[in-house]
């Protein structure tokens, strides 16, 4: 009997174990698993990840590598005569925690309003007069010693009493400088874990959209806990030597306005950062004793903070640098391991950061792009990632250090005058007569002639030369000015200005050769002798050079041209011959381009850490317009604008331009692709030529934003013809030029009402497009055509890529309903990914939240009885608190089965004395 | 190694060379403290340099630190690979008010072969100790190289002297002393 109704009563709690009422059910937290707090994890498909990285990232991974400082302690060490390894190991541990506690400090010193923030943007209307003007003066080139004597007015004044009042003797400083953020001293920490592995934590950098298995991954690795995420002042000993990851987070909900200072407090991190490391005496004791020595570490150049997920932690812009930091992206790939490292900024022709958004415009994202998953802890990806970081830096520091060495030597001896006078005197002999000149002599001559002559006319032609325009580019540039200052460089405006003056010359001299009489029919060139640059361009890399080694034998007398030694020995040879000497002035210039190309990733001069990317290939697609997030959502309504249209028109009106392009699945057409593949309408007034160039380049700003144009002689009945609700466009054209200037929809205005400078506008208001259907619908346009625009307008919107979509879950609501369950009901998915909690139970969800909102707490359990009381329970506190809830059955003729009605609290709940004394939040 | 930890000093260059000078300079590190200083020896009657070592013969002055020494210091790695043959000694020597002008502005570091921010070779390499050796006449010394830097920024703005086991010289860069030969 007794065994009879355990059997009954085990069956009942079976039973209810769906609904899980009863306390026990719930899955425990240990401490420490509970101690593991994240913001919400962000999910994004590949055009909200676009259009998510104009946003700041309130989560960020802190990339630090320890090689450098290693290598300098154990030198140190060495130097002071002791053989154990005991200082390398405490100095790394004093190293990693002290980088974490320093940007602790400097967060918890921004956000008690103690610090301010400086703008990232300067603008003229920076708030921060002082601040705008020192930044505006200091060249991207230079050390600004300026913002270190302002950085430290703000850091001393901050450390003072009444610091406000000094803050403001220093600049304009406002209230707007000082974040906003709740008194509790907690929520002012930075959070901090050392990632050591890669897991459903970090899985929106893993797939778009959290399912059902998603979300029982993300439980119970949070469950797991220190597993995954440890402790950041864990001993390197226990970890990785070399590297460390760490994870930390701003908490995003106790800033007001987080999305507008987001950037504005990584910014001022960032710069206060660098320059306490290494002038302000409170951060000494972090590196305690090892504060002097480090102020020496480039922490520029160890460490990265990059933004976790698709947000940015700098405001994304299309520039050389940020395209060159975020090509770091490829180094974290696995696909290159740091030996056979294939990239783009290794050749000796790179074709440059911006070629890769060009090749491959539509890149994965959010896919595990850089294999994080392929390795077993977190530090061997990270080591990796140096490793190739280290060799790539090295490769380009290699080239600079071999051109400037050069271009000095060849400054330092005024060969500008002489070297083309001695060109004409090396190749005299063979030109004019050849007698006494052995065969192999000729041929070998001949062939140093005709490599000159080739590379500098491949180069440098003033019509066909294919580098001209890069060095022009270069000249301009101010990169590998700032790099190589204090090395007695000129200065690349000089150095490209002497090549445009020698390559005349060198050009001339070429061109006046009789060619036919020189290189006859049995002249045999050898391709080896080309340079390595030449072969890898023009003989794509199939022959290896061996000019450098051959290069003695073109020495034709006993000296060579240039040298560097003592007095009585020949020293190091700089170049044998006049043509040697041109050769490697071009060589060395194209080494000076290929640095530039890539040196800001490397070597940064902004006076900050940088923070490439890595995450989000659709930065640089999105900032430099090769991807446009809102495109295919235009589109697609444009689409289904044109196929009503068509079923409209009657008549064609005589210059009117129309596109008919039909998009393909799960790709995104630019413009510039639909006038190149020809899908543009034209008239036959108009020459195709004309106006696809027009095209072409009045739409520069507007790439991928296609629109039905018209050009007419003025502006007057566009309307008439556009006469769909929603949609309008306008156009009038400059009387003098006939050219189109373009502006975006969010521009109209100004340019649409400025009658003189030839104007060309559109605007598609997504939201009132559906009034298209009914205005269509009410005049009749029926057919085909509409059908297939409603069928397309619902295809289309049903793009899991290109129509921008996100879902955020937060990792406690999906562990609490883990613990619940024991899983994830299938019914929880959809709440859990709007970021809500899912209890099943109104009544729990309702007094969860009101406990929660009221006490910074994680519920342990919850027991709901529906008749009138609701008991949660807290880890924080022993004894439970029962509320009063008052549950709503789902209302009569409720047919969702998914509706389970609805529950409130009261609105002062009576709880327990010992809770009150830890105090309401 | 106890014996090393204990004492508060660790001569770094165990040669304290007295130059024609009379000035003695060497580096030597606190061991507890991992701060590098240069130590100072005056000459007899030598008046500028009990001067700066305020009234007495021996002295020890912190170096400063280097901006950027320790990484890829494009400057300092140039240096390494280029110590003894682009970077040479000019035989000009150097006054002591000069050298003594240097480290009283605490503008400066000094490097050897056993440098801390050597992190091209390895440590005291042969390569590198022959190459260092090439500034001075005599190869046996250990030649200490003197870095310039920014008042402000610390970062080396020059290499300008070397001192040897004789004199302190000037050290220069062989970028503008090349030989040409015209064919």
């Amino acid at each position: 009997m007794r065994l009879g109704l355990f059997w009954v009563f085990l069956l009942v709690l079976l039973l209810s174990g769906g609904r899980a009422h009863s306390s026990g059910q719930w899955r425990a937290l240990s401490h420490t698993d509970r101690s593991i707090e994240l913001n919400p994890l962000r999910f994004a498909n590949r055009a909200e990840c676009a259009k998510e990285s104009e946003n700041p990232n309130s989560s960020a991974f802190v990339l630090l590598n320890n090689i450098p400082v290693a290598r300098a302690l154990s030198r140190m060490s060495q130097a002071m005569g002791l053989k154990s390894k005991e200082k390398v190991k405490l100095g790394i541990d004093v190293y990693r925690t002290g980088i974490i506690e320093i940007l602790s400090y400097i967060h918890k010193k921004i956000l008690s309003g103690e610090l301010p923030i400086l703008p990232s943007q300067n603008g003229e209307n920076s708030s921060l007069k002082r601040y705008a003007e020192i930044s505006q003066s200091c060249r991207s080139d230079r050390y600004c010693h300026a913002l270190d004597r302002y950085l430290k007015q703000v850091w001393q004044a901050s450390h003072q009493s009444e610091y406000r009042l000094k803050l403001s003797n220093i600049d304009s400083f406002t209230e707007s400088h000082f974040l906003e953020t709740s008194s509790n001293s907690s929520s002012r920490e930075l959070r901090c874990s050392l990632v050591r592995k890669f897991s459903p934590l970090q899985s929106p950098l893993f797939g778009v959209e959290p399912t059902q298995a998603v979300l029982t991954d993300i439980a119970k690795s949070a469950m797991q806990g220190r597993q995954v995420l440890g402790s950041c002042d864990e001993s390197a000993e226990t970890t990785n030597v070399k590297v460390a990851l760490f994870q930390v987070e701003v908490r995003e909900t106790q800033l007001k306005n987080w999305e507008a200072v987001g950037f504005d407090y990584w910014h001022s991190l960032k710069l206060y950062f660098s320059w306490a490391w290494r002038q302000a005496k409170e951060v000494e004791p972090m590196l305690y004793p090892f504060a002097h020595l480090f102020r020496s570490v480039t922490i520029e150049e160890s460490l990265l903070l990059v933004p976790n997920g698709c947000r940015s932690l700098v405001k994304p812009k299309c520039t050389g640098e940020q395209l060159a930091m975020n090509s770091l992206r490829e180094l974290a790939k696995k696909e290159h391991t740091p030996r056979t490292l294939d990239v783009d900024l290794l050749n000796y022709l790179p074709k440059g950061p911006q070629a890769e958004l060009l090749l491959d415009p539509f890149t994965k994202v959010n896919d595990d792009i850089l294999d994080l998953g392929s390795t077993q802890q977190a530090s061997d990806w990270l080591d990796q990632f140096y490793q190739k970081y280290s060799r790539a830096r090295g490769f380009i520091k290699s080239k600079l250090i071999q051109s400037v060495n050069f271009f000095n030597w060849y400054f330092g001896q005024n060969l500008s005058d002489l070297i083309v006078p001695d060109l004409y005197r090396q190749f005299r002999q063979l030109l004019e007569r050849q007698q006494g000149l052995s065969h192999e002599r000729v041929l070998r001559e001949k062939n140093e002639l005709y490599h000159l002559c080739a590379e500098y006319t491949f180069a440098a032609h003033k019509d066909y030369g294919f580098l001209r325009k890069d060095f022009a580019i270069l000249q301009k540039t101010k990169v590998v000015d700032g790099i190589l200052q204090n090395f007695g460089w000129k200065s690349i405006d000089s150095v490209v200005g002497e090549f445009l003056m020698l390559s005349k010359k060198v050009l001339s001299f070429c061109q006046g050769l009789h060619q036919r009489k020189i290189w006859k029919n049995d002249f045999h060139l050898d391709p080896k002798g080309y340079s390595p640059w030449y072969l890898e361009k023009v003989y794509e890399r199939k022959i290896a050079s061996k000019r450098s080694s051959r290069s003695p034998l073109l020495l034709t007398q006993s000296q060579p041209y240039l040298s560097v030694g003592r007095e009585g020995s020949t020293g190091t040879v700089i170049c044998w011959t006049a043509s040697d000497c041109l050769r490697t002035y071009l060589q060395s210039l194209i080494a000076l381009r290929a640095a530039s190309q890539y040196a800001g990733a490397f070597w940064t001069l902004n006076q900050q850490v940088s923070s490439p990317s890595l995450f989000n290939p659709y930065v640089e697609r999105n900032s430099c317009r090769v991807y446009d997030p809102w495109f295919k959502t235009r589109s697609l309504f444009f689409n289904f604008f044109a196929d009503v249209a068509q079923a409209a028109l009657v008549t064609v009106n005589p210059g009117f331009i129309f596109s008919r392009a039909r998009l393909q699945p799960g790709r995104v057409v630019s413009f510039q692709e639909l006038v190149n593949e020809g899908k543009i309408e034209y008239s036959p007034v108009l020459q195709k030529e004309k106006v696809a160039f027009s095209l072409v380049a009045d739409f520069g700003p507007l790439v991928g934003v296609p629109c039905a144009i018209s050009i007419t002689e003025n502006k007057t009945g566009l309307y008439d013809f556009y006469r769909f609700a929603g949609i309008t466009a306008g156009a009038c054209v400059d009387s003098k030029s006939h050219s189109l200037s373009v502006a975006s929809a969010s521009e109209i205005g100004g340019n649409f009402e400025s009658g003189g400078a030839g104007c060309f506008s559109c605007q598609i208001n997504f939201e009132s497009v559906t009034q298209v259907v009914s205005h269509a619908a009410v005049k009749g346009f029926g057919g085909f055509f509409l059908v297939r625009a409603v069928l397309g307008l619902f295809k289309a919107l049903s793009d899991p890529f290109n129509i921008p979509d996100n879902w955020q879950v937060r990792i406690d609501y999906v562990v609490e309903t883990y613990r619940k369950f024991g899983e994830i009901p299938k019914k929880c998915v959809s709440p859990l990914k709007k970021g809500e909690r899912c209890l099943l139970d109104p009544c729990e969800e309702v007094a969860a939240n009101r406990v929660e909102q009221d006490f910074a707490s994680t519920v342990e359990w919850i027991d709901s009885s529906r008749y009138g009381k609701t008991k949660v329970k807290v880890y924080e506190h022993a004894e439970p608190v029962i509320l009063n809830t008052y549950y709503s059955a789902p209302s009569e003729g409720s047919f969702d089965p998914d509706d389970l009605g609805s529950c409130t609290t009261d609105w002062r709940p009576d709880y327990p004395a010992s809770w009150k004394e830890r105090g309401a939040i | 190694m106890k014996k090393a930890l204990v004492a508060a000093f660790v001569l770094f260059l165990t040669i304290s060379p007295l130059t024609s000078l009379g000035l003695g300079l060497s580096s030597v590190w606190d061991v507890k403290r991992n701060e590098k200083f240069l130590e100072l020896v005056c000459g007899e009657k030598d008046e500028d340099c009990t001067t700066v070592c305020y009234g007495d013969r021996v002295c020890k002055y912190r170096e400063g630190y280097c901006f950027n020494c320790i990484g890829g210091s494009l400057v300092l790695s140039h240096f390494f690979e280029g110590v003894g043959e682009i970077y040479v000694n000019s035989g000009e020597v150097v006054s002591s008010k000069e050298i003594l002008g240097l480290i009283q502005s605490g503008n400066f570091v000094t490097i050897t072969s056993q440098s801390e921010f050597n992190l091209v070779y390895r440590f005291n390499s042969r390569e590198l100790k022959s190459r260092f050796q090439k500034l001075c006449h005599s190869m046996s010394s250990q030649p200490l190289v003197f870095a310039e830097v920014h008042p402000e920024s610390k970062h080396i703005e020059s290499f300008p002297f070397v001192q040897c086991d004789d004199a302190v010289y000037r050290l220069t860069s062989l970028w503008s002393g090349a030989k040409i030969l015209v064919p």
